[in-house]
């Protein structure tokens, strides 16, 4: 557990840390724990407990002279930050605990990740917020947009907005292009380190390792008895864009090693499922738990919290020049399969081939309340799929317990259609 | 024997089937504060060989006296294949949710539920009919009976159309009017919830609003297909429990 003098020197409201924040073991994760007692995954367990914070590990290299760059997105290239020797940390927005601090500035209706990351900031109670030396927001839907503009004007942030264009065509690769050497040009700046060449591919490869051993990790889940659940799969994936990113990789290794051996912890040969959609933040894991403890196996999440992070990564190599480079990371970047863009949606696509890949039988489209690019996709790709005679099943819910009976219902119905 | 229960938001059902598959006991009790306990009551008193659960109530009962539980989705679409081997699909409007369920020879092939929101249901319906002072029945007879001017009903909340009603009241409508009002909501927004899915008839409807024949009519001249609902709606999902009980019994 992090000291309250740390939390309190960084700026934490800790009395509100210790009521509001989200972490804590669960009681349906703790029971699962208590099932498939796989030594190799303990870590993965007491990260997501809230037992090892690296708010101690962070604020001593602050105290070094690093700096923190915090994001909320994927599409902050965290080689960037790296290659600067800075810290890039994921910020808190999956529990509704800080949505009283947002409330009174917020609309009723808003998604509710940016209620929460919102209600963190205004609180003081994320302390990963209140190490960041920068904050870097993005433009990937109107919500988070304006967001940063409250906190902009509510709080002392220093908050930079990287501006995502609408389509991937190539005016708007250049314009992507323009935002990522802004964003290298800004952490130089911050950081008083130039990111060269060198210090890009170093940063490169730190987390092109990372993502490689998170991916062999997950695609063992194609196997026909998964060696880890959905629920275990996404608890780990949850904490890859804010742990340590060389112990992370560590743990992953010897976890893949032990996975290797491990039989199925499912009890029942339930039907395989995809999840798609809004990102489910870390801790909130309401859908894909439910939908397990009703007879599914998740074998593959696409979303942020999911591949998005580690497919399609880019690859660098020490010949390219700097600006091949960076020109190398943002397209990559760009061509992140989320819902926000139009005019090449690819999206049905690219799940067929996941669904064959991964032997799939039914598709779960979710997204959070208000998340209107994956809710107004949410039609196209239940009727693409049917084409191809794929079940979906569309849901929309938020950070709150009142719709759970109503989602066991649905899920329960799904998977006995599905078998 | 072999029993179903359906442990719904606000009554709680059991069905019983005897050897040949047939209902030989059927009982409804309001769910009251403790669904479980009244579940639990009106299941002691039998020797049942197999319980299948359903409802809200459904895994509770299973961590209970249930040795089984199926969704609501399948234990009503069971039941309306039963009664009408030629159903398409299945409506079921109950206390505080709305399924549509899409069917090819007997097997669900996609479903809809409502909103965590009581709008259309029958919650709905009675909360307008204590606010005109009327009780279930009678708001249908009314809106049945009504052939004058028709009023609209704009807000789909449960709560806010009480307040509606009450304004409409004072603006000179008629019980009648805002009756049938009420009803034609009602319809709109199980339409509503009915064209998310590529549905055919015939339509079997049930649930405790099924009984209304108002919204059945209405039904069945909007959709232009049949719209059947068999003799106790309510049961339906009991009843397509207490069949799986029966059938997964009989072909062990």
């Amino acid at each position: 557990m992090v000291s309250f003098e740390i939390l309190r020197e960084i700026g934490v409201d800790v009395e509100k840390y210790d009521r509001y924040r989200g972490c804590g073991m669960p009681s349906h994760l703790k029971e699962a724990w208590d099932e498939n007692n796989l030594l190799e995954l303990e870590y993965f367990y007491r990260v997501r407990a809230g037992e090892y914070s690296r708010v101690e590990e962070i604020y001593k290299a602050k105290k070094e002279g690093s700096v923190v760059v915090g994001s909320f997105c994927l599409f902050v290239p965290e080689e960037l930050v790296l290659a600067a020797d800075a810290i890039p940390i994921g910020l808190c927005g999956g529990s509704s605990s800080s949505f009283p601090e947002a409330e009174p500035i917020l609309p009723r209706e808003v998604c509710p990740l940016i209620k929460s990351y919102v209600g963190y900031k205004l609180g003081g109670i994320c302390p990963y917020f209140e190490l960041s030396d920068l904050v870097v927001g993005e433009t990937t839907c109107d919500g988070k947009t304006k967001s940063f503009e409250v906190l902009n004007d509510l709080t002392d942030e220093e908050i930079m907005v990287l501006h995502r264009p609408n389509t991937r065509d190539q005016r708007s690769r250049e314009i992507w292009r323009d935002e990522i050497h802004r964003l290298k040009n800004e952490i130089e700046e911050i950081s008083k380190e130039k990111i060269s060449k060198q210090n890009l591919f170093r940063g490169w490869q730190k987390l092109d390792m990372k993502k490689k051993r998170l991916q062999e990790v997950m695609e063992l889940r194609k196997q026909p008895n998964p060696p880890i659940t959905g629920l275990e799969s996404l608890m780990i994936s949850q904490l890859a864009s804010n742990q340590n990113p060389q112990k992370y990789t560590e743990k992953l290794e010897k976890l893949q090693n032990a996975l290797i051996e491990r039989e199925t912890p499912y009890k029942d040969k339930g039907p395989r499922l995809l999840i798609t959609g809004s990102p489910l933040v870390y801790p909130n894991q309401k859908i894909l738990r439910i939908a397990e403890e009703v007879g599914g196996r998740v074998v593959h999440e696409e979303m942020c919290t999911g591949s998005r992070y580690y497919e399609n990564q880019p690859k660098l190599n020490e010949n390219q020049t700097l600006n091949k480079m960076i020109e190398v990371l943002a397209d990559n970047y760009l061509d992140i399969p989320c819902a926000c863009f139009t005019g090449d949606t690819d999206r049905t696509d690219q799940l067929l081939q996941k669904i064959k890949e991964f032997d799939v039988d039914g598709v779960i489209h979710h997204s959070l309340r208000s998340c209107d690019p994956y809710s107004l996709e949410a039609y196209q790709i239940k009727n693409k799929l049917k084409d191809k005679g794929i079940p979906t099943l569309v849901i929309e819910s938020d950070y709150s317990k009142e719709d759970i009976g109503q989602l066991k219902t649905r899920l329960q119905a799904f998977i006995e259609m599905t078998k | 024997m072999y029993g179903g229960i359906d442990i719904g938001s606000r009554t709680v059902e059991l069905v019983l089937l005897d050897e040949k598959g047939d209902i030989s006991i059927k009982e409804m009790v309001d769910s009251s504060y403790n669904p479980i306990e009244r579940a639990r009551d009106i299941v002691s008193d039998n020797e049942i060989k197999h319980l299948v659960a359903t409802g809200y109530g459904r895994y509770r009962a299973q961590a209970g006296f249930a040795d089984e539980v199926i969704s609501e989705i399948k234990a009503y679409s069971i039941s309306a294949t039963h009664h009408y081997p030629k159903a398409r699909s299945v409506l079921d409007i109950g206390g505080q949710d709305i399924k549509a369920i899409s069917l090819s020879d007997g097997d669900v092939i996609d479903f809809v539920l409502n909103d965590k929101c009581a709008a259309g249901t029958g919650v709905f319906l009675e909360r307008v009919a204590d606010s005109l002072d009327l009780d279930i029945e009678e708001l249908s007879q009314l809106a049945l009976e009504y052939e004058g001017a028709s009023v609209e009903l704009s807000s789909k909340c449960a709560v806010f159309a009480e307040s509606e009603v009450i304004s409409l009241l004072h603006s000179g409508a008629s019980r009648e009017s805002v009756a049938q009002a009420v009803h034609d909501s009602v319809v709109n927004i199980v339409l509503g919830q009915i064209r998310k899915l590529e549905i055919q008839g015939p339509m079997v409807f049930g649930g405790g609003v099924a009984h209304n024949r108002y919204i059945q009519k209405e039904l069945e001249s909007e959709l232009n297909y049949k719209v059947l609902t068999p003799e106790y709606p309510e049961l339906m999902g009991a009843h397509g429990a207490a069949l799986h009980a029966y059938q997964k019994t009989k072909s062990r």
